[in-house]
């Protein structure tokens, strides 16, 4: 697949990579991995192949050899060589194809899979681009990215078009550090503003003051889906590309749900979240 | 001395075990351990005393660990090596720190190349350790502004840390200098030498001594023995 024009920050994603976070890797991955696995299951791939990943504004990439795709995620209008298509569906590919993406009209990650997968280059057993790792943080015009073309004839393939709210409230539990915030029994009648938004983490900001105390904590773990209480007051919640450890309390978790689900949410949007039991998640 | 630990489980697949007065050196050797020994654990995260181990099978693995604490020997014999790393004293922040510590330029290199550094563990970016060690007579809390670009390589401290910049990236540490040598590879595994309880030497190399040095690092096949020796 060849990039005509790049999206604003396009990446190849897997479902990233494990074994290396003991020197600071990030497993990395889908940010949505619920959209980018339903994008491929509908082309009957391994749920974790490689997909490409857009962010907001998609771009323009031309297929030179026959396959299907399928688009999934934040909702993008695109078309195949000029004509609308529709996500969630199965598009039989012939060479020269071009397929052009616009703004996403809601959430922020929107998937293309295609058949086989993308066979990118894989570093430290994963496709997931991460900066440090490729020397690049997103793709660029003029890139290639391989994949094995398939037959369009002979493939037979299911559609399968499931859809999920993403509006719900966010389901939360007490992180390792629960107690520095105050009247956690209100934390469900609190709205949150998406106040911005990267790989790293996401950063919402509270309508009221969460600490208990100030303070900041001895350096310790941190994994996509804790939420850490920043000394200014904001909530990071963590996500696929963050760091191993860190040094603000982590005072709330989410779950892969959790984490599905406020990857689609925007910069400005509001969110609210629901206390869950700990014991009960934990399987205990 | 008895091995004391608490088992804390954070969510579903990660398990956090705090360690009582134990080393660099003893927490990375238990964490070796554990991974080599039980192929359910997919990661492992060692720093300040407290081992996290993630797995997709946690319910069954502290089963199993609770069996292996439960007999394992409490004396550790921490292995650990010591590695002599060449550094250019061409920091941003050499004078800085003069003017603040009210030594000289010189004295802050005869400082920092006297003390030897305990690595303790891998965080912020991939490749980036934290050693031990650095004196009080050198020390400095992190700069107030964070600088936008340091360069790749930079032998820098902060709050009592010594570390160096693996890649060029944004970061607030008090810079000494550059080091030629690239201590991450990822398309090596394991992508780095430096272990958990190793101890770090600096000595200090001049412009040209840097270049040679960059060069036989880049092409060497033995890393481990251009870095177990003065070059």
């Amino acid at each position: 697949m060849f990039v005509k024009r790049a999206g604003l920050s396009d990446t190849i994603q897997d479902s990233g990579r494990t074994g290396f976070l003991k020197y600071a890797v990030p497993r990395s991955g889908f940010m949505d991995a619920q959209s980018a696995k339903r994008a491929n299951t509908i082309l009957g791939n391994d749920p974790n192949d490689a997909v490409l990943e857009m962010s907001i504004q998609g771009g323009i990439y031309r297929f030179d050899s026959p396959t299907f795709i399928c688009v999934s995620g934040a909702k993008m209008n695109f078309t195949l060589n000029g004509k609308h298509q529709e996500s969630n569906n199965p598009i039989s590919i012939q060479p020269k194809d071009e397929i052009e993406f616009s703004q996403a009209t809601d959430g922020v990650y929107t998937y293309l899979a295609v058949k086989g997968g993308f066979k990118s280059s894989i570093r430290m057993g994963s496709r997931s681009m991460y900066p440090s790792l490729f020397g690049v943080s997103r793709l660029k015009e003029g890139d290639m990215i391989e994949y094995i073309p398939t037959d369009p004839l002979s493939d037979k393939i299911d559609g399968n078009t499931s859809d999920r709210s993403r509006n719900s409230k966010m389901v939360v539990y007490p992180g390792p550090e629960f107690t520095y915030l105050k009247t956690p029994e209100q934390l469900g009648d609190l709205s949150l503003k998406v106040a911005g938004h990267n790989r790293m983490g996401i950063r919402v900001l509270p309508s009221t003051y969460l600490h208990r105390r100030h303070s900041t904590i001895k350096s310790s773990v941190v994994f996509p889906g804790i939420i850490q209480l920043t000394p200014s007051g904001e909530l990071i919640i963590l996500h696929r590309d963050c760091q191993v450890t860190g040094g603000y309390p982590r005072v709330l978790l989410t779950d892969e749900n959790g984490l599905n689900q406020i990857a689609q949410r925007r910069q400005g949007s509001i969110i609210q979240f629901e206390l869950a039991d700990l014991a009960n998640y934990l399987g205990e | 001395m008895d091995l004391k630990f608490r088992f804390h489980r954070i969510s579903p697949e990660v398990l956090s075990i705090e360690f009582e007065k134990i080393s660099a050196a003893g927490l990375s050797n238990i964490a070796e351990q554990l991974e080599s020994r039980f192929s359910s654990i997919q990661d492992v995260v060692f720093l300040n005393g407290v081992i996290t181990l993630f797995s997709t099978e946690l319910n069954l693995l502290i089963d199993e660990l609770e069996c292996f604490f439960g007999s394992m020997s409490t004396t550790f014999e921490p292995n650990f090596k010591t590695w002599h790393i060449p550094i250019w004293y061409n920091g941003l922040d050499l004078q800085l720190i003069a003017e603040q510590k009210k030594i000289s330029i010189d004295q802050i290199k005869e400082i920092h190349q006297k003390g030897e550094y305990t690595t303790i563990g891998y965080g912020f970016l991939p490749g980036f350790f934290y050693a031990s060690g650095v004196s009080e007579s050198l020390d400095l809390p992190r700069r107030s502004s964070p600088r936008v670009r340091v360069p790749a390589q930079s032998v820098a401290f902060a709050a009592g840390l010594m570390a160096i910049y693996p890649f060029e990236t944004s970061g607030g540490w008090n810079i000494l200098g550059t080091t030629p040598y690239q201590f991450f590879d990822p398309d090596k595994n394991p992508p780095v030498i430096i272990k958990a309880g190793d101890r770090l030497r600096f000595y200090e190399i001049d412009e040209s001594h840097f270049k040679s040095l960059q060069l036989i690092w880049e092409t060497s096949s033995d890393r481990e023995k251009i870095l177990s020796h003065v070059c």
